[in-house]
């Protein structure tokens, strides 16, 4: 499984939470997997996740800073093939948490989806935009954390399985 | 109070990147290298709060032998001495484990990040240290104040700015509005010739890493600006969508 976490403000889901969710699918999809998306959205507001290819959606109460949302997922993901976390200003918090907590191998500031499942291989941003480098997350749980607006979404339905 | 100021030895902002023949690293040839642009704001935040409350200031660069001018140049800013950790600095997570290591030896109250370094912008090596100690940790710091054994910050988040009220020791990733640019310190002559006998040690690092790098290219040289007519707003909207992505 693909493990992504879809983050909700008040409740409401912003392109942020669905481009994560379409991220995944693509990743899942290369990795011949499926993809459970963790949200704080109620069951009633976190069911579209399904129609951007979320297989399985898990309703949590979630802890209020991104450290503790970090520590939490880092429980979580035992069984993940790799973890999606959107780029926004809780997920620059939370992504790297799990990193340390999980002993996983990430790549922020992520532009594409993987081009390589064995191992992970993405594109990502660096030297402030003046290059891209291609890295591999060799060792550990692949976390990938990517640039909002960098991947865009698509709608490929999923179980949905709530 | 003691204070650790991490450190990244890092391009100036002005230099023309470009990398070696076969793509696997930064050409260094011509480039002049600097403190992290993140980490002055952090550093000079330090020396305010050694000025009004007094502080002990080490500040810390992993790298090799190479970064230590940056580090003397740290010193020479107002830090009292340094510490170099011997160790490759292009995985974060090794990073961040050497820090680890560095501040469970010896005890700091605050310690201050740049919230991202301007090679790599991980954004990756304060929250991991912070979640390796299980220090509080606020990202994207644009105000910090301490009182006693705890502290205040305010933090910039999607929309606006949260206050968070945190007992130390903490981790901070700062940024542009911890201190103001025009209130960044520079080395003076004095500051200088004393950086030259402030202590500087070096530790050995962790080895390993989680991630490596494959390889380096740059960007696709930008396009011609689109212009769509006013009254092509399907266009518009397709470009938005299908081009840009950014709706």
């Amino acid at each position: 499984m693909i493990v992504v976490f879809v983050e909700s403000w008040n409740n409401q889901f912003k392109k942020a939470s669905f481009e994560a969710v379409s991220y995944a699918r693509s990743w899942a999809n290369t990795a011949g997997c499926g993809v459970r998306a963790i949200t704080s959205a109620s069951a009633e507001n976190a069911s579209p996740l399904a129609q951007y290819g979320a297989d399985e959606i898990a309703t949590l109460e979630l802890a209020q800073t991104g450290a503790g949302i970090g520590a939490q997922l880092a429980g979580l993901v035992g069984d993940a093939q790799g973890v999606v976390v959107a780029g926004t200003a809780m997920g620059k918090i939370i992504a790297p948490t799990l990193a340390a907590l999980t002993s996983g191998a990430l790549s922020t500031n992520t532009t594409g989806t993987p081009t390589s499942t064995s191992p992970v291989t993405v594109e990502r941003g660096a030297f402030s935009s003046k290059g891209i480098e291609t890295i591999s997350l060799n060792n550990g749980l692949p976390i990938i954390s990517f640039v909002p607006n960098a991947i865009g979404i698509n709608e490929e339905s999923g179980a949905g399985a709530m | 109070m003691n204070i650790l100021v991490c450190i990244s030895h890092v391009p100036d902002t002005t230099a023309k990147i470009n990398f070696t023949a076969d793509g696997s690293a930064l050409d260094p040839a011509g480039v002049q290298f600097v403190i992290n642009p993140y980490d002055e704001f952090g550093l000079t935040k330090a020396l305010h709060i050694k000025e009004a409350q007094g502080a002990t200031i080490t500040v810390l660069n992993v790298g090799g032998p190479e970064t230590e001018p940056t580090l003397r140049k740290a010193l020479a800013i107002g830090a009292d001495q340094a510490v170099r950790i011997n160790a490759t600095s292009t995985d974060a997570i090794t990073v961040a484990k050497s820090i680890k290591n560095h501040i469970q030896a010896n005890a700091y109250d605050l310690i201050i990040c740049g919230q991202e370094s301007i090679d790599y912008n991980g954004q990756q090596v304060p929250a991991m240290t912070a979640a390796f100690l299980d220090f509080p940790f606020v990202n994207a710091c644009v105000g910090l104040d301490i009182n006693g054994g705890s502290a205040t910050a305010k933090a910039e988040i999607d929309g606006g700015h949260a206050l968070y009220s945190c007992t130390l020791p903490m981790v901070v990733g700062g940024k542009k509005g911890l201190v103001e640019e025009k209130d960044l310190r520079i080395p003076n002559m004095r500051g200088i010739m004393t950086a030259r006998t402030k202590p500087l040690a070096v530790e050995e690092g962790e080895g390993g890493g989680h991630t490596a790098a494959v390889s380096f290219a740059k960007p696709a040289a930008k396009s011609a600006v689109k212009l769509v007519p006013a009254d092509q707003v399907n266009e518009l909207v397709r470009l938005l969508h299908e081009e840009s992505k950014s709706i």
